[in-house]
């Protein structure tokens, strides 16, 4: 039988450049469809969108080659990325894609000749309360077991379509373990934009001049927002995103700009391995989260917003549009706001697999259609952003604060957590804990007090703040989550006593070497060379010397690398030495250096090809290789 | 007078380029003399390092399995070693071979090469076994300072040399690394 004519690059293009109006600037976007439809991006679809966006065409191959998600070969009608977090590896993930991978008759990261089917490994998916988890055609898949594996094999040997997988597959949990002052009494939508707009305040100077005299909205904008930034002030709200930079400044820098085009950006990029906290919140908490982006808008003077989301929670985005379609049919989101004359609207982007990109001026390049490498720090977004205008980028979490701050007052909000750390924080907790989730703390709270909340009662160590944060041991378990202590993304993944938190190094470096965007030579460099350092220890080739040279490259990595993911990607090496020496001593067997590899068997090919066995043709490894 | 410090010197799978570049410092080669003793080097032609010295400088990487003994050898009796050069650091030229199988490179030029008459891979027992991969120095043995530079210029010699021999931690200036 003849299959049936295969529709041409060209026709599988035009609705998808339809639906993005052409735009060179969601370049990202497109190729994320043109990837969901074929499985791949094809080079004949990169020539064709090359020329009909009229831009060079090595810049889209540049952007498909960055992203994990975007191939230029078939990845198979299924494509299945399992987490590799070290959550889901010390749940079995490296077992389970075994048995999976054994039943579908397929070696990891490869297709499978019948081009059904591909498994691959990729960095953490965000569900590590609920893992081993994975995605299929970028459909979330939670609590992996045997029994799951061999149902999803099943179901792709049988060509099962997606649409018509159980359910229970793809289920999601977001249920917060415990919640404080601000999620025990969510915000309904429209509360905190209706404050914000009560509240007014001065109108701001570029506003104003679009005004003729006789507009008879002029009124309405005397409610400028300013007000609203006060309260985020008083607040002393901090950004949620790890790096805590005063919000109010941040706004304040934005709505002072002269340029009257301005934009605000939510940062759902949440590639932090251990943290899911804006899944929970895009969830749950969507209207919490658009509307601080709004009153964001209304303090800053910004008429458009983006969400820019994660490819990994990229299910959620039928939800979101409708939260989105909702606020606009309930006047929150639109033109003429509750009646104001305050326009502000949200559209949503979706990421392609680059923990880079949760960096902030990474994120608006790949917003903007490009490769996510970080810009030079300065101008900061806030002068030079999106579209080379004043920015606001915050962190999911910091917009639903600033909703929160807005309806209930600054003053109310800064009651709550230390000095320099105001308000509460949402923890992202996995690993060796009876109770993984989300917790709501005010900020301050012990590690202890969060280890006994979680049941964790046998922890040797948590890596606060993922793996660029702080891996501390039980002698740090009173020190307290704080901008002024330990900061933190909210990220705490518990270990027990009976790991060895050398697997946990181990996955951090390799997860850095992937994840490092190849810009700067420190980082590009030395993520590698650690990810091979530690490969020595694993082989047992590991010496004192070693030991050194990787304490040495951190630091260079940490002085010399252009943006914060090369800064923080040697903590994990210089903190485990520091905390944990034992996992490394344990795997000494020499003081003296040797090589990471085995001299002998270097010499085996040269053997095998000269037919030679003399002791000449041999070199001895400087150690024995059995202690 | 104090007494000279003792230097040995080689080259590995390198090209003696940085020896005629050390060779380079001119005039300068006799201050030198008087405040160094060469043991094993290309200068003396002494093939055998004679004992314990203070400083080693070896060029070019690693290939076969003579160039590991005598890095070994190096590392055993000189306090201080010293990869010198591209080859040295990093493998350089002669690791352009890294890209193919060892037996793609032999049988490009020993089966199939030009003019090759009486085709066959060596085999014989006094030639040393190439390794798999070339290798720079500081994978096989470690490495106190690099040289960089290809070769590294008279100058850069000259001025680690005079800040060893002052007890010195030699830093390069940056005129001396910078290539372009």
């Amino acid at each position: 039988m003849k299959p049936a004519a295969a529709p041409s690059i060209q026709e599988i293009l035009e609705p998808i450049l339809l639906r993005y109006g052409g735009r060179p600037d969601l370049l990202l976007q497109i190729l994320i469809a043109v990837q969901k439809k074929l499985s791949c991006v094809p080079p004949a679809a990169i020539a064709a969108l090359a020329e009909r966006l009229a831009i060079p065409l090595v810049r889209v191959q540049g952007v498909v080659s960055f992203y994990a998600f975007l191939s230029t070969e078939f990845q198979g009608d299924y494509a299945i990325y399992l987490s590799d977090n070290i959550t889901d590896q010390m749940l079995g993930s490296r077992e389970l894609a075994a048995h999976l991978c054994g039943k579908l008759g397929v070696s990891l990261g490869q297709v499978r000749a019948d081009g059904r089917v591909s498994v691959r490994f990729t960095s953490c998916t965000g569900m590590c309360d609920q893992g081993p988890a994975g995605l299929i055609n970028f459909r979330p898949v939670t609590r992996l077991t045997r029994d799951r594996m061999e149902r999803i094999a099943d179901l792709v040997n049988a060509r099962v379509p997606m649409e018509d997988w159980p359910g229970e597959l793809f289920q999601v949990e977001t249920a917060m373990r415990r919640s404080d002052v601000v999620f025990r009494r969510p915000l309904k939508p429209g509360e905190g934009l209706r404050a914000s707009l009560e509240r007014g305040g001065e109108i701001l100077s570029t506003w104003a001049e679009d005004l003729a005299p006789s507009d008879a909205r002029k009124h309405h904008l005397e409610r400028g927002g300013a007000e609203t930034l006060k309260e985020i002030y008083k607040s002393g709200l901090r950004g949620r995103g790890g790096a805590g930079f005063k919000t109010g400044i941040k706004w304040q820098s934005v709505r002072g700009a002269s340029d009257p085009e301005r934009y605000v950006l939510c940062n759902a990029d949440e590639g932090e391995p251990g943290t899911f906290k804006d899944r929970v919140l895009l969830t749950d908490y969507a209207d919490m989260v658009f509307e601080g982006m709004t009153i964001c808008g209304h303090a800053v003077g910004a008429r458009k917003g983006i969400l820019y989301v994660r490819q990994e929670y990229a299910y959620l985005e039928e939800h979101l549009e409708g939260v989105l379609a909702r606020r606009r049919e309930a006047g929150l989101l639109g033109e003429n706001i509750l009646d104001s004359a305050l326009d502000f609207d949200i559209g949503i982007h979706f990421g392609a697999g680059a923990y880079i990109c949760g960096m902030e001026s990474a994120m608006i390049k790949s917003i903007e259609g490009r490769r996510g490498i970080p810009r030079q720090r300065w101008p900061l977004p806030v002068h030079h952003g999106y579209r080379r205008k004043p920015t606001v980028v915050n962190n999911v979490e910091t917009f639903a604060a600033a909703a929160v701050i807005s309806a209930r007052g600054g003053e109310w909000y800064a009651r709550n957590g230390t000095a320099e750390s105001s308000g509460t924080k949402l923890f992202c907790v996995s690993g060796d804990c009876e109770r993984p989730g989300i917790y709501e703390y005010p900020w301050g709270v012990t590690v202890r007090e969060v280890l006994r909340d979680c049941g964790a009662l046998e922890a040797q160590g948590v890596q606060v703040g993922g793996p660029s944060g702080t891996l501390i041991n039980a002698g740090d378990f009173d020190r307290e989550i704080s901008f002024e202590d330990l900061s933190s993304v909210g990220t705490m993944m518990v270990f027990a006593k009976q790991r060895d938190l050398f697997d946990a190094v181990r996955n951090y470096a390799q997860f850095f070497r992937h994840e490092s965007c190849g810009l700067c030579t420190s980082c590009r460099i030395g993520t590698t060379l650690l990810a091979n350092y530690v490969e020595k220890f694993a082989k047992g080739y590991g010496s004192p010397v070693d030991l050194e040279e990787m304490q040495g490259i951190g630091q260079i990595m940490k002085t010399m690398s252009h943006c914060g993911l090369g800064q923080t990607a040697s903590l994990h090496i210089s903190d485990s030495i520091a905390k944990f020496p034992s996992i490394w001593a344990g795997r000494m067997r020499t003081t003296e250096f040797i090589p990471a590899f085995d001299l002998d068997g270097a010499l085996a090919e040269a053997r095998s090809l000269t037919g030679r066995t003399d002791a000449d043709a041999h070199l001895p490894h400087p150690v024995p290789q059995e202690a | 007078m104090a007494e000279k410090l003792k230097v040995a010197t080689c080259s590995l799978a390198g090209c003696f380029g940085c020896h005629m570049s050390l060779l380079d410092i001119d005039e300068r080669l006799v201050d030198l003399l008087e405040v160094v003793a060469f043991d094993r080097s290309p200068i003396d032609d002494l093939k055998q390092i004679s004992g314990p010295v203070d400083l080693g400088l070896i060029e070019g990487g690693v290939c076969n399995a003579e160039n590991v003994h005598v890095l070994q050898e190096f590392r055993r009796l000189c306090k201080v070693l010293v990869a010198v050069g591209e080859c040295g650091i990093t493998g350089g030229i002669p690791s352009m071979r890294n890209g193919f199988t060892l037996k793609e490179c032999l049988e490009e030029s020993y089966i199939r090469g030009v003019g090759v008459e009486f085709a066959h891979i060596p085999d014989d027992p006094e030639l040393p076994l190439l390794l798999d991969k070339v290798r720079p120095l500081h994978h096989i043995v470690k490495i106190d300072y690099f040289l960089p530079g290809c070769p590294p210029s008279a100058d850069a010699f000259w001025h680690f040399l005079t800040a060893r021999m002052a007890g010195q931690d030699p830093t390069l200036p940056n005129a001396l690394i910078h290539f372009d």
